[in-house]
This record gives structure tokens, C-alpha cells and sequence, in this order.
């Protein structure tokens, strides 16, 4: 395994993990009633920070079981995944997002009253969740493709 | 749906063999590319940029024509 492509299978890992969690205990509390935008935030950033670290970890292991060339060699081959895997990254980001901008025009004409007492905090919260899942499934499967076309072609 | 191999065969493993079982890893270095890609390569699965063939020729100094062929 190449340098970029351990980077890349530590990355899917860290992501699936993370936002595995995160988007499911954010579920859990809205099912339970307790979901606010404070712990939603807090709930945000505890997430970020064990990613980051979670990327820093990876690097480190990924450089640790290769040589210095490894990192520093730039491949054509790889430059032609990674270009590939983008694409299609940007094509799920903006499938997502306006899969997601869609549903949330339908839903606001069903339910009118959705801007309740606090309508920004709600509609922020909404927004805010849907970018994030956007972000994480197109970057999931920017480092999915990655690992996938790596181990099969060129 | 498998996308089919380029129609583009080589004789890296042959000419390795041939320049004292070079390594696929001392290649690499070599022309400044990861083993990895040298093994597609050797497997038929990716066809290098004409720049980079070009430096797999030169490293063991034959035409690019002796290292790769056109099989269309």
C-alpha cells in the first residue's frame, strides 16, 4: 500500500467512525426530546476535534510504516485517482445537498408552521446538521474511491 | 461494469529481470513513482504518461518502443 492510499483507508475509518457517531447520537436525542442547539454544537465540535486528531494519528501512522520517498514521491497514477475520486466527491456533495434543499422546500410547504418560537436556532440547527452530512458523505466517499481505484486500476 | 485494460502491452518485468532483477521498489524510485504503480504497470492495468515512459526507457537505456508496444 501506497502512502496516500493508507492515508486515505485511516480517512474513511476516522470518517465513518466519527460522523457514525455523530449522526447517530444526534438522533438519539431528538428521539429522546432533549436535542438543543447548544449540545447539538457541543456535540459538533467534540466530533471535529476527535476527527482532527483522528487525521493526525493516521498521518503519523501512515508516514511511521513508510519510507520518506513514499510520502514525498508525487504519482501520476495517484494524481489520476485522486482527480477521479474528487469528481465524483462534488457530484455526491451536490447530490446531497440538493437532495436535502429539496426535501426541506417540501417539507416547509407541508409545515408552514415550522418557524416556531425560535425559528433561527431550529432552522440554523437544520441547516447546519444538513451541510455537515453533505460534507461527510461526499468526503467519505471522495477516500472510498480513492482506496477502491487504487487497489484495482490506474 | 470493468473498464478493459489499455491496449498497450510492456516488458518492464522482462528488462527488471535483465538489469540484475532490479526491484519494482528501485524502479519506482528510479522514475519517481510508488511500486504500486509499477505493479499496475507490470500487470497491464495502467498506462503511464509518455513523459514517464519515456524515464522507464532511459533507465534501462532502450528505445521506448522496446519497453512498450501498441497491441490495438
Amino acid at each position: 500500500m501506497s502512502f496516500k492510499e493508507k492515508l486515505s483507508g485511516f480517512a474513511l475509518g476516522n470518517i465513518v467512525l466519527v460522523w457514525g457517531f455523530y449522526f447517530t447520537r444526534l438522533a438519539q436525542l431528538s428521539a429522546e426530546g432533549t436535542l438543543t442547539a447548544d449540545r447539538s454544537l457541543w456535540l459538533l465540535i467534540g466530533c471535529i476535534v476527535v476527527l482532527l486528531i483522528g487525521y493526525i494519528i493516521g498521518a503519523i501512522a501512515a508516514a511511521r510504516s513508510g519510507t520518506q520517498a513514499d510520502i514525498l514521491v508525487r504519482d501520476e497514477r495517484e494524481q489520476a485517482i485522486a482527480l477521479k475520486a474528487s469528481n465524483a466527491a462534488f457530484m455526491v456533495l451536490g447530490a446531497v445537498l440538493g437532495g436535502l434543499s429539496g426535501f426541506a422546500y417540501v417539507y416547509s410547504v407541508k409545515h408552514p408552521d415550522l418557524l416556531g418560537a425560535e425559528p433561527l436556532s431550529t432552522a440554523a440547527l437544520v441547516a447546519i446538521n444538513g451541510v455537515v452530512l453533505a460534507l461527510a458523505v461526499a468526503e467519505a466517499v471522495r477516500h472510498l474511491i480513492s482506496v477502491v481505484l487504487s487497489r484495482r486500476i490506474g | 461494469m470493468v473498464k478493459a485494460p489499455p491496449p498497450i502491452r510492456n516488458r518492464i518485468r522482462e528488462l527488471r529481470f535483465h538489469a540484475g532483477e532490479m526491484t519494482q521498489a528501485d524502479l519506482a524510485a528510479r522514475i519517481g513513482m510508488t511500486r504500486q504503480t509499477i505493479v499496475a504497470m507490470e500487470q497491464g492495468k495502467y498506462s503511464p504518461s509518455l513523459e514517464a515512459a519515456f524515464r522507464i526507457a532511459a533507465v534501462f537505456d532502450v528505445d521506448i518502443g522496446e519497453v512498450f508496444q501498441w497491441d490495438g
